[in-house]
């Protein structure tokens, strides 16, 4: 029964035609309102869930990558351009965490009511329709319209909720995604052209392998630069390191989060962010899969670099936001280690820190939200001994931190362990300057919560009051998940495993696949 | 046993204490000090009594077959080989029901002591979660038999400890030595991580007997064997608190009492002693890992000595001694004396944990007072605390019969004749030096707390402690005592109930500096070590208690410097902060302050300024004027033309 | 593609043929006379009907168009082979229209506002509107310079058509002497072409070029010239210099006219002259002028998007705005003839153009329609701090406004990015990369400023006091908003509509 239905159309759609039922929907009546969008994220949530269930009876398409309920229809017939969806191990985990952060931000708006309550229930579903077809597509220019597409909503959405500052943060994310991924558009451009097959279908283009083409020469000091194909390479590493970010293309990321209200933070750094990472997996490694081994070490150079460089800003900052922005920025850096060292153990543990990262960095911005709400600052030092004042808050705080830095037996060091394995694998010192940025963590990640929960109470917070229920139950969920993936993370590699083996083998040729096992 | 029982019995052994956490945790506040206290202590009982179950089954189980791995469920797998695999696994064998036995014991005794120590805190509830949870932690570590899943449990003790050493979070003091407990901790886990990449991509297993099934993977002596080594050796260093990453453990002091008991006593610190005998098939192959571990160990042990005689804080003194002892069952297993150093292991987690409880007494009848030059004539005072304390002392200073006197001159015995060329003798002499040490510090703490005039007036208001915290002292006591002479006699071919119960764990193979003494040897090393502990106890007496002016007269000849290294601690903590934590601080200040604004944001900004500025001369050109459009567009035409038609063909 | 070869025909009463070739135009035509004669009877305060009838006479024009869309297949030449009945003009027509009915529908609320609502302002955009579909027919260099002038003179009259309103005054003089200056070039360029050619008919010019050996010097400076006369009249850089001020003096209903229609109109007849008549074929002419379209294409891209970065009148930042898109679409011209190595010409630059061409009006119109419709009384809105707040005020407005820009921009899921997809994807394929880069360079600078409009309409206001006092938006406008809205997502969605139509109409396109 899982086939006659297009599940994954009905992932873009339902989100989609929910934001335009909503533009029917009076608006005064915001309970309404938010019974439409919770109903919407949740049904999206329970059919990736189905999906994630159905997944190993789906069987899957052949070729490179195996892909599951895909669907194809012809779109722009004249250039070989098709609506074609799909998803596989990888993806459908990002799907699943895209569902959980949206159905989050929805509870997370429900809960305080947000001014112009329905024109922000629009932009979230929108935006949640944007990050499925992103993560759905299989043509490369479908895709590009998904990925472009989202900043719209995005754009909207940021422009109208946040700090003082958000205009010009807002325009400076735009502005340089829009550069990574213009690039990237010319690339898939070429891509095309070059194609044997002539199509923009994934599937079609790795069908024929496009060759690398001859190195560009410099019109006078003669020198052989590039291959077209590398360029091409560069561009889409562009646009997804942009998209990460990885340093030093970040300055966008810590403005931008300072300026974003919590509630969206939940679902933009939940995912938006792991897009990136996602396009590197997805068609990094199959595109370009000898330009990704070529320069393996200088992209795990990188990696690393922001690994070490997020933390020590996070060390530096004193703004809560602007810490946890950094934070996330040495997080992602672990993810992209992980993708780069090509190895089937980094590309795993990538995939499970992904979801982790998406968990714990919602977590620790609604935590932060909290306590701004209730102390009306944002300074480090303006703030400490909320322990005292707030019990729960601590707990959930202290066990989303102790997942923030790593700590053994939380789900992020299921992740981390397994990338630093793949760093390993490709060069030791990758993995002892990752273990460099570990020892970091646990640095900034005690500053952060020490310095707020810890040492004697400032009359400033002597008034607050600790999480109401509504709060508390946001919180749950991620703080379960954070525990349980530690114990339990097998499930996740279950599925993501067979597809990375898939995608190691495209990599590295004679890695034998552990798909099959 | 079979893998049911197995199973059943790590599994309660480990859910107890969890539970008790749990409890405590969400619902102690409200369920009130009463059941706290209940559900605190007989979780841990409970959990004593299924590993007395354990002892029992390990010790009847047929020979050959008292070791039993037993898997609770696929933690991860990512295709095995040199791809991760890792199951949710836990041993029982002789090492881990030993291990088992002291931690809920002991543990057991302390959390009731703490029944009465934090009767006035109001974070009880919070306490005893914590505490509970160290336990379940520790048990983890041991039962571990997964290299991760050993890792994880290392890391929760460290996280536990965390927790309870920044107990009273509102002072910065002990919030900081919490953090810095932590992040020492970290670095040793990194050591931990490391060994274990190099181990999964060598013998494409992380499962502890399969790693030692596959030594072959490993060249003896080779540089491959001596890293994961000497990796697995910074894990251990650091949990154990020996040198260089011993600093955090004095300052953990600032825990509740019963915290520095079972955690900077007792259990935790001796983690790291565990992790080295539980690896002993890997050391065997790694001579040179072995002989670091061991000469480490032993200065650590004279470091810590030095340090504890002019320490102040009556804790902190008890820290040194406690480093120390480490320091020589460090030393034991890194000379292949693993069940000397067991041994010693498990008598030091006995008195070592009456010694910081009997402090904790005097401690809280000073109403948190812990110098010691305040102290001094308590013994009339207090007597129960102050019999204990003596009885521990005396086990820590190795006096004759007393438990610490088979245990130490045990494990220094093998010292003897272990190891090749002179090493061995040296750092046979320093351990007899250190003896000494341990007799001077031992009693200098003794006399100058219990003997002597009362310091001040408040000595004279104090009360012996309540039942509570007297009742396991006393036992405690009683065992410092006792407890050695039924297991171990440090003379070979004597009684060694101890060391045959360990045997099958350590049979697998054998150190090469290892070596059994003779009689004769032993018997000249025990009188030698006897002697050395005596001489200690002697000049404590002489100077401490007696005061003797010529006795003072020398110590007043010593080089100026000694007492000034021994008193700040070799300047450790002023040395690493100069060049470690500084210099990271004003990378991390420079990068927020220089290279995030002019560097990484300059580039982006610059072409943003660039632009405008080539858009405000666009405007200009846009004069509004007529005449101005005109030229301009003639030009261009006339440019276009001529330089197409004429140049450009 | 081979032109049809049509021999020399002796000067002949138009028959019923060319009438039928020439039906959109007579019709218009009709309604433009009847229009001047209705003004007479009409009664100052019942202007409205004018538009009305403007409008009416707009619909049977587009209905005509799309009848002959049916029957002009395979197209002909007709007038003594001087104008081309065919698809391609049909689909320009028709783009042609739709703007015009969208301008005619804005136009009198906003005229009224202003105080300017005059009868000949409808006829005067169907005058103009004429002259663009002629434009958009000719095959006859004579012909192309009257529909020209004939669209030129509408339109110097409109811009100045707010007669006490000094800057209008100086915008219709600027346009009118500039654009004189301007035509003084073409016809230059036509003369020279006709010099060497010997004939004024696009097809002859064809078949003299490809039956020359050696490419003539004069010939080169002709065709050259002859592109600057376009180049100025689509304002590409570096002959733009008039556009922002006649765009920001002119009515905005004005603007919003003939920034889409006169560029629509004489782009089209650029693709007719350039790409098929001195394009492809055997002897590869267009090698030679090719580097001075991509010249111009890159300064129009360059000027127009970075001097848009500065400014704060939002009519001069879609006027520049406005020299960008130009520029791109004249990569699509430039890149429309070249002859990829499988021999044929590519196709795929032309239909960018159209379906750029297309995409352009809806947003434009779009775009300028807001500030028409939201225009208060007396002055336009104009300075970007009119537009501040605008989403508290009125919110579909404003989002619809941002859906323009983003458009514009070249955002997807619009009209605006598959038209410099297409555009790129043409230059990439015919070899041009550097071209594309340097589209797509200009492009992430385009995004600031329009998205720099758009954040100002999402600020909060400040207060009150300085908030601008937008006026009603009304149902003609309403009508227009959601039409042009409508239409900038089905073009970015349902691409396929469009582009099948453009291709088609391309198959038709005669010379």
């Amino acid at each position: 029964m899982t086939t006659h239905i297009p599940w994954l159309t009905l992932l873009i759609v339902i989100p989609a035609g929910a934001a335009i039922l909503l533009q029917i929907v009076p608006r005064r009546s915001t309970a309404m309102v938010k019974g439409l969008t919770l109903a919407a994220t949740a049904a999206g949530a329970i059919i990736v869930g189905l999906l994630l269930a159905w997944m190993p009876g789906n069987k899957a398409s052949g070729g490179p990558l195996p892909l599951h309920f895909a669907e194809t229809h012809a779109w722009l017939p004249a250039i070989n351009t098709s609506y074609h969806l799909g998803i596989d191990g990888v993806s459908a985990w990002l799907l699943a965490l895209n569902a959980g952060v949206f159905l989050l931000g929805a509870l997370a708006v429900s809960r305080k009511s947000t001014d112009r309550l329905r024109f922000y229930c629009t932009l979230l579903l929108l935006t949640e329709a944007a990050t499925t077809g992103v993560l759905l597509s299989i043509d490369l220019l479908l895709f590009y319209m998904f990925w472009e597409g989202m900043l719209v909503p995005l754009y909207v959405l940021l422009s109208n909720w946040g700090g003082e500052r958000r205009g010009p943060a807002t325009l400076k994310f735009i502005i340089y995604t829009v550069a990574g991924s213009l690039l990237m558009l010319v690339a898939i451009i070429y891509l095309y052209i070059q194609s044997p097959a002539g199509s923009f279908d994934l599937e079609n283009i790795l069908a024929q392998p496009i060759s690398a083409g001859a190195p560009l020469v410099l019109p006078i000091i003669h020198v052989a630069t590039f291959t077209p194909k590398e360029l091409a390479f560069i561009c889409f590493a562009l646009a997804f390191a942009i998209k990460i970010p990885i340093v030093p293309f970040h300055t966008w990321l810590p403005d931008l989060y300072e300026a974003c209200p919590p509630a969206v933070l939940v679902f933009f750094a939940g995912i938006v962010s792991k897009l990136g990472a996602y396009g590197f997996i997805r068609f990094g490694l199959t595109l370009f899969p000898n330009e990704m081994h070529t320069y393996r070490f200088v992209l795990a150079a990188l990696a690393v670099l922001s690994i070490v460089y997020g933390a020590l800003m996070a060390l530096s900052e004193r703004d809560l936001k602007r810490i946890v922005a950094y934070a996330s920025i040495s997080h992602l850096g672990f993810i992209s280690l992980g993708i780069f060292s090509l190895t089937s153990n980094g590309i795993n543990g990538a995939v499970i820190q992904i979801i982790n990262h998406g968990i714990i960095i919602s977590a620790l911005f609604l935590i932060v939200g909290f306590i701004e709400a209730r102390t009306g600052t944002r300074e480090l030092g303006e703030l400490s001994g909320l322990e005292r004042r707030m019990p729960w808050l601590y707990f959930f705080f202290l066990v989303a931190t102790l997942a923030g830095l790593g700590m053994p037996g939380m789900n992020s060091f299921v992740g981390e362990f397994a990338i630093m394995l793949g760093a390993f694998q490709l060069n030791w010192i990758y993995a002892v300057l990752a273990g460099g940025g570990v020892i970091l963590a646990c640095w900034y990640m005690l500053r952060l919560h020490q310095g707020l929960m810890h040492d004697p109470l400032r009359p400033r917070a002597e008034g607050v009051h600790d999480l109401h229920l509504g709060e508390a139950l946001l919180l749950v969920p991620l703080v379960a998940l954070m525990i349980f993936i530690g114990l339990y993370p097998k499930p996740i590699s279950d599925v993501a495993r067979g597809s990375v083996s898939a995608y190691v083998a495209l990599v590295q040729p004679g890695t034998p696949t552990t798909g099959a096992r | 046993m079979s893998v049911d029982t197995a199973s059943t019995l790590v599994i309660l052994v480990l859910l107890f204490p969890l539970l008790g956490a749990a409890l405590n945790g969400f619902l102690g506040a409200m369920l009130g000090r009463r059941f706290v206290n209940i559900a605190g202590t007989v979780s841990i009982f409970a959990s004593f009594v299924v590993a007395c179950f354990v002892l029992a089954n390990v010790v009847g189980a047929p020979a050959g077959h008292s070791a039993i791995t037993i898997r609770l469920w696929q933690w991860i797998d990512l295709g095995g080989g040199t791809n991760l695999s890792v199951g949710m696994d836990f041993t029982l064998d002789a090492l881990s029901a030993l291990m088992l036995m002291v931690i809920t014991g002991v543990g057991f005794l302390i959390h009731v002591y703490s029944v009465g120590y934090m009767e006035h805190d109001p974070g009880f509830a919070r306490f005893f979660s914590y505490m509970n949870f160290f336990i379940f932690s520790m048990l983890t570590l041991v039962l571990a038999a997964d290299l991760v899943i050993l890792i994880i449990g290392w890391a929760l003790v460290a996280l536990s400890s965390y927790l309870l050493i920044g107990f009273w979070y509102d002072r910065p003091t002990a919030v900081l030595a919490a953090r810095k407990a932590f992040i020492t901790q970290v670095i040793g886990d990194i050591g931990l991580v490391i060994a274990a990449f190099l181990i999964v991509l060598n013998t494409h297993t992380l499962s502890l007997p399969n790693i030692f099934a596959r030594t072959q993977t490993f060249p003896a002596g080779g540089a491959l064997v001596t890293g994961v080594c000497v990796l697995l050796a910074i894990g251990a260093f650091a949990k154990s608190a020996q040198f260089p990453l011993h600093t955090w453990l004095p300052d953990a002091m600032e825990g509740p009492t019963p915290v520095s008991a079972l955690i900077h006593a007792a259990t935790m610190v001796t983690a790291g002693v565990y992790l080295i005998a539980r690896f002993h098939v890997l050391f065997n192959l790694a001579p040179v890992a072995e002989g670091l571990v061991a000469c480490i160990g032993m200065g650590t042990a004279v470091m810590a000595g030095i340090i504890a005689l002019s320490q102040i804080d009556i804790k902190r003194v008890i820290a040194y001694s406690t480093m120390s002892q480490i320091g020589l069952m460090i030393y034991a297993v890194g000379i292949g004396a693993y069940s000397a150093g067991m041994f010693h292991f498990t008598i030091h987690a006995v008195f070592k944990a009456l010694l910081f409880m009997a402090a904790g007494n005097v401690i809280h009848a000073l109403h948190d007072e812990q110098d010691i030059r305040l102290m001094g004539g308590l013994h009339a005072r207090m007597r129960w605390t102050h019999l204990a304390f003596g009885a521990g002392s005396l086990s820590l200073a190795g006096f004759l019969l007393f438990s610490g006197w088979f245990s130490k001159e045990n494990l220094l015995g093998f010292g003897t004749v272990s190891g090749p060329g002179a090493a061995p003798w040296i750092l046979y002499v320093v351990g007899v030096g250190v003896n000494v040490l341990t007799g001077l510090y031992a009693f200098r703490l003794y006399f100058t707390v219990f003997q002597g005039e009362p310091q001040t007036a408040r000595i004279f208001a104090v009360k012996e402690a309540g039942r509570a915290m007297l009742v396991p002292v006393v036992i405690l006591a009683a065992l410092a005592v006792v407890v050695a002479w039924p297991l171990e006699f440090p003379l070979p071919n004597t009684l060694h109930i101890f060391s045959d119960f360990l045997s099958p764990v350590f049979a697998g193979s054998q150190s090469q500096l290892f070596h059994e003494p003779g009689l004769g040897v032993a018997a000249i090393g025990l009188v030698v070590g006897s002697a050395a502990s005596l001489i200690g106890i002697g000049l404590a007496l002489r100077l401490w208690y007696e005061h003797r002016p010529d006795a003072q007269l020398v110590l007043g000849r010593l080089p100026r410097v000694l007492p000034l290294l021994s008193y700040n601690k070799f300047y450790f903590d002023e040395i690493y902060d100069r060049t470690l934590v500084q210099p990271v601080k004003a990378v991390a200040r420079t990068a927020r302050r220089v290279v995030e604004p002019d560097v990484m944001d300059g580039w982006v900004s610059g072409v943003g300024d660039l632009l405008r500025g080539f858009s405000l001369d666009l405007r200009s050109i846009q004069t509004g004027l007529i005449r101005d459009y005109a030229s301009l567009f003639t030009v261009f035409a006339v440019v276009l033309v001529v330089v197409w038609v004429f140049i450009a063909r | 593609m081979m032109p049809i070869a049509a021999s020399p025909v002796p000067l002949t009463f138009p028959g019923g043929n060319d009438l039928v070739g020439f039906l959109p135009e007579l019709v218009l035509g009709g309604a433009f006379l009847v229009l001047m004669l209705l003004d007479l009877v009409v009664p100052a305060s019942r202007r409205t009907w004018l538009a009305g009838f403007a409008l009416l006479g707009v619909a049977a024009a587009f209905v005509v168009t799309i009848f002959c869309w049916f029957n002009a297949n395979p197209g002909r030449l007709v007038y003594s082979g001087s104008f081309a009945y065919d698809r391609y003009a049909l689909f320009v027509d028709a783009i042609l229209l739709v703007s015009a009915a969208l301008v005619l529908m804005i136009s009198p609320h906003y005229l009224n506002r202003r105080g300017i609502h005059h009868g000949e302002y409808y006829a005067l955009i169907l005058a103009a509107t004429i002259g663009m579909m002629l434009l958009a027919g000719a095959t006859s260099l004579m012909v192309i310079f009257l529909a020209i002038e004939l669209l030129s003179l509408a339109l110097y009259v409109l811009s100045g058509f707010s007669r006490q309103e000094e800057r209008s005054q100086e915008a219709a003089l600027k346009y009118l002497l500039l654009g004189g200056f301007a035509s003084g070039f073409l016809l230059f360029g036509m003369a020279l072409v006709y010099g060497e050619t010997g004939h004024t008919q696009l097809a002859q010019i064809s078949a003299a070029i490809q039956g020359e050996r050696a490419i003539d010097p004069l010939l080169l400076a002709g065709v050259i010239l002859l592109f600057i006369g376009f180049a100025f009249k689509v304002s590409a850089a570096p002959f733009h210099s008039w556009t922002p001020d006649v765009y920001q003096g002119a009515p905005t209903s004005v603007t919003t006219f003939m920034s889409v229609t006169t560029k629509v109109a004489a782009f089209a007849a650029l693709v007719r002259v350039f790409t098929y008549t001195f394009g492809g074929g055997s002897t590869n002419f267009y090698t030679t002028w090719e580097p001075v379209v991509a010249l111009v294409a890159i300064a129009s891209m360059v000027v127009g998007n970075v001097a848009a970065l500065t400014q704060t009148s939002v009519k001069r930042m879609l006027a520049y705005s406005g020299i960008a898109q130009a520029g791109y679409i004249l990569i699509g011209v430039a890149v429309g003839a070249v002859v990829l190595p499988s021999g044929q010409s590519s196709s795929l630059g032309t239909i960018a153009v159209l379906y750029y061409l297309a995409a352009y009006a809806v947003s434009n119109i779009g775009a300028f329609a807001v500030i028409t419709v939201m225009a208060g009384r007396g002055e336009d809105l104009d300075s970007y701090d009119g537009l501040r707040g605008l989403a508290y005020r009125r919110p579909f407005v404003a989002a619809s406004m941002a859906l323009f820009l983003f458009s514009l921009g070249g955002f997807p899921p619009t009209a605006g990015f598959f038209a410099k997809f297409l555009v790129f994807t043409a230059a990439i394929n015919a070899n041009q990369t550097p071209l594309a880069l340097w589209g797509i360079a200009t492009s992430a600078v385009a995004a600031f400023y329009y998205l720099r409009v758009g954040l100002l309409m999402y600020q909060r206001p400040t207060g009150a006091t300085d908030e601008y006092r937008w006026s009603r938006t009304g149902i003609p406008g309403s009508a227009v908003l959601v039409a042009t809205t409508a239409g900038t997502l089905v073009l970015g969605v349902l691409i396929v509509l469009v582009y099948t139509a453009a291709t088609a109409s391309l198959k038709g396109l005669i010379v």
